[in-house]
């Protein structure tokens, strides 16, 4: 036997234990229901995950510590298969896999618990907590969303986003957000439908452990307003005009991503009838304000007709733009675009043509007076002259 | 040259339609095929609020799947649900409370379905062509910690089943009910149990060990059986027609099929 294979076998001898010598056991853990982890194999680790501060324990000597896809469901046995792997301080280049199966008895939250092990060397035995993904028997609704008690406003020609408040329910694990779409009941109401993070395009966020967010999630709504306003003026007694699907993907540690459906109910605002009351309203306020400042000489028949020019001008003004919108033109006033379907515009409308008394009294005339209204109605348009 | 398909769902249990062709289960998206040609085909569009367990073609192209639905109350609803070539439920046997449905085989000779439990670790027969048929227990094992797969040995008329938690291989004799420790030391963890009658072989997914083993059904001496990708976690296995491996690797989500003489990578199906 030469020399050096007899100094092999002594340093041999004198190696720390091999990686089959090395112990790892997890106790189980009670919550509302338990959760049982039986080891099932050890095997020297070829690709481990790197080491992490967040699923990992450690005692005097060993490092214990777990990969975030290292656990998973397996729903055809109903069990959780978990992959830990320990390393000792001494040589951090061998590592140790143990396979452990997970089973809970009872029902209770997906959660994150601390997990008490034991690493078992030979005669050393030492432990410690971790915290591990612990699941009940049934799995949980993840994140619902509050909804208001009425519908989401939406205007008839605007763009519009959305909020969409949406809670973690698990109260001890946090949940991805790794996906979202939006589809709607009639999707003839609706240019493609966004879901937004604000106001950048959706990307998959995070939302920690029973935390509720109110404003990163957006549906932003571009409505076809010739569908719109249809929709809108023959709602009948329902209390909203559409619903929206709005679905999340969402992902938790060990199970499978879930599809969580949340339906938002819009309607659009205002009714388009009650924007022409607000116009005729607009239309009566402009006219006292005419009559305060320079229509105080003219008799009550006068300020009454001019009160009537005032609001046919400002309900034909409003209607015009109301059409001008849905065959897809723009309402401008000195450059500035107008909403004919918004109630300010609305009231602005009104106002003026109130306000313009004289000018819509002038313009009626002018109108009553084309060659067109007198067409076998001759003898009438000559009685309003 | 490898043929690759794509796949809609994750395939967990596999089992060979009589046809020849691969018949992929996912617990709960339904029932896929994939054809000759390598086309993938939806025979069960979804189990609704059901989540599946195991499945088995009956032989006319018609399946039986394990169900489950569970409540948080942890209460459950367990069945074995037969459905049609059209995909639709026809029939269903409830289980009584207290168990819960695993795995499932069917000897197309007597029509029988054999099942077992993993929750009482029984394991139970059932007269197929009965829709009134009642559960008939086979044995019960009170010392098994969950029993898992089955797969049948007609030959030898007998019964393997896994255990998944404690790791081991029993038979239960179809007729004389007697129970042989097959195995209690080599597979860690029995997630799937393929029999391969004609070639006197068996094959045991192991998932916790990410290995598949082989051994003679007859001797029944178990070896690692060595194959050219890296298995992540197997999960599923089936027997082709001409006598190649399916396997099916849950986190990887493909389902490979290899050679049985060389552990050679033949076909592999992605999602």
């Amino acid at each position: 036997m030469s020399r050096s294979v007899i100094v092999a076998m002594i340093a041999l001898l004198w190696l720390p234990p091999d990686a089959a010598a090395l112990d790892l056991q997890l106790e189980s853990v009670l919550t509302a229901g338990r959760f049982d982890f039986t080891r099932k194999t050890a095997d020297v680790a070829d690709a481990p995950p790197p080491f992490n501060n967040r699923l990992s324990g450690s005692t005097e000597h060993y490092d214990v510590w777990m990969g975030p896809d290292d656990v998973a469901e397996v729903p055809l046995l109903h069990f959780f298969s978990y992959s830990l792997y320990v390393r000792s301080k001494a040589s951090p280049a061998q590592v140790t896999r143990f396979a452990f199966q997970g089973r809970s008895i009872g029902a209770f939250d997906d959660q994150m618990a601390d997990v008490r092990f034991h690493v078992i060397d030979g005669a050393l035995t030492e432990t410690d907590t971790i915290t591990l993904p612990i699941f009940g028997f049934v799995p949980d609704v993840i994140v619902s969303s509050h909804q208001p008690e009425d519908a989401n406003d939406v205007f008839l020609a605007t763009e519009h986003d959305v909020p969409i408040p949406i809670t973690n329910e698990l109260k001890n694990m946090a949940v991805t957000i790794t996906g979202a779409s939006a589809a709607s009941n009639d999707a003839a109401l609706w240019k493609p439908i966004e879901v937004r993070n604000g106001v950048a395009p959706f990307a998959p966020f995070l939302l920690r452990s029973g935390a509720s967010d109110a404003s990163t999630l957006k549906i932003h709504l571009d409505p076809r307003t010739s569908h719109a306003f249809g929709t809108a003026l023959f709602r009948g007694r329902a209390k909203f005009d559409d619903i929206i699907n709005v679905t999340l993907t969402c992902k938790t540690l060990g199970r499978d991503q879930k599809p969580v459906t949340i339906p938002v109910r819009v309607q659009f605002v205002p009714w388009p009838p009650i924007l022409l009351m607000i116009t005729f309203i607009g239309a009566i306020v402009g006219w006292l304000l005419l009559l305060l400042a320079k229509a105080k000489r003219e008799s009550w028949t006068e300020r009454l007709r001019i009160l009537g020019s005032g609001i046919a001008v400002a309900l034909l003004i409003e209607v015009f733009g109301m059409a001008m919108v849905l065959g897809k033109s723009e309402l401008k006033v000195l450059d500035f675009t107008l909403d004919p379907f918004q109630m300010p515009t609305a009231a602005l409308v009104g106002v003026l043509a109130g306000i313009a008394g004289y000018k819509s009294r002038d313009l009626l005339l002018s109108i009553s007076q084309m060659e067109i209204f007198r067409l076998g109605g001759g003898k009438k348009s000559d009685a309003t002259a | 040259m490898l043929l690759v398909a794509q796949l809609r769902f994750q395939p967990a249990a596999l089992t060979t339609l009589a046809s020849g062709e691969l018949a992929m289960l996912d617990t709960r998206n339904g029932v896929a095929k994939l054809s000759s040609s390598n086309a993938v085909t939806h025979l069960i569009n979804g189990f609704g609020a059901y989540s599946a367990s195991g499945f088995a073609e009956v032989g006319n192209g018609e399946f039986l799947v394990t169900q489950e639905m569970r409540f948080k109350s942890s209460a459950t609803l367990i069945r074995l649900a037969r459905f049609n070539t059209s995909g639709s439920r026809s029939s269903e046997w409830v289980l009584p409370p207290g168990g819960a449905l695993a795995g499932i085989v069917v000897d197309p000779v007597t029509r029988t379905a054999y099942c077992t439990d993993s929750q009482t670790n029984a394991v139970y027969r059932l007269a197929i062509d009965n829709p009134k048929a009642t559960y008939a227990v086979v044995t019960r094992m009170p010392e098994a910690g969950n029993l898992g797969p089955i797969a049948l040995d007609v030959p030898r008329r007998r019964l393997l089943i896994g255990d998944v938690q404690k790791g081991a291989i029993v038979s239960v004799g179809m007729d004389d009910r007697k129970i042989i420790t097959l195995d209690a030391r080599t597979v860690a963890e029995p997630v799937a149990i393929a029999a391969d009658t004609k070639n006197d072989r068996v094959f045991i997914a192991d998932a916790s060990a990410r290995r598949i083993w082989c051994g003679n059904l007859s001797k029944w001496k178990l070896q690692p059986f060595n194959v050219a990708q890296k298995l992540g976690f197997p999960i599923g296995l089936a027997i082709a027609r001409d006598g190649s491996l399916w396997v099916a690797d849950a986190k990887q989500n493909v389902v490979y099929r290899f050679d049985t003489r060389d552990g050679r990578t033949l076909q592999i199906v992605k999602p």
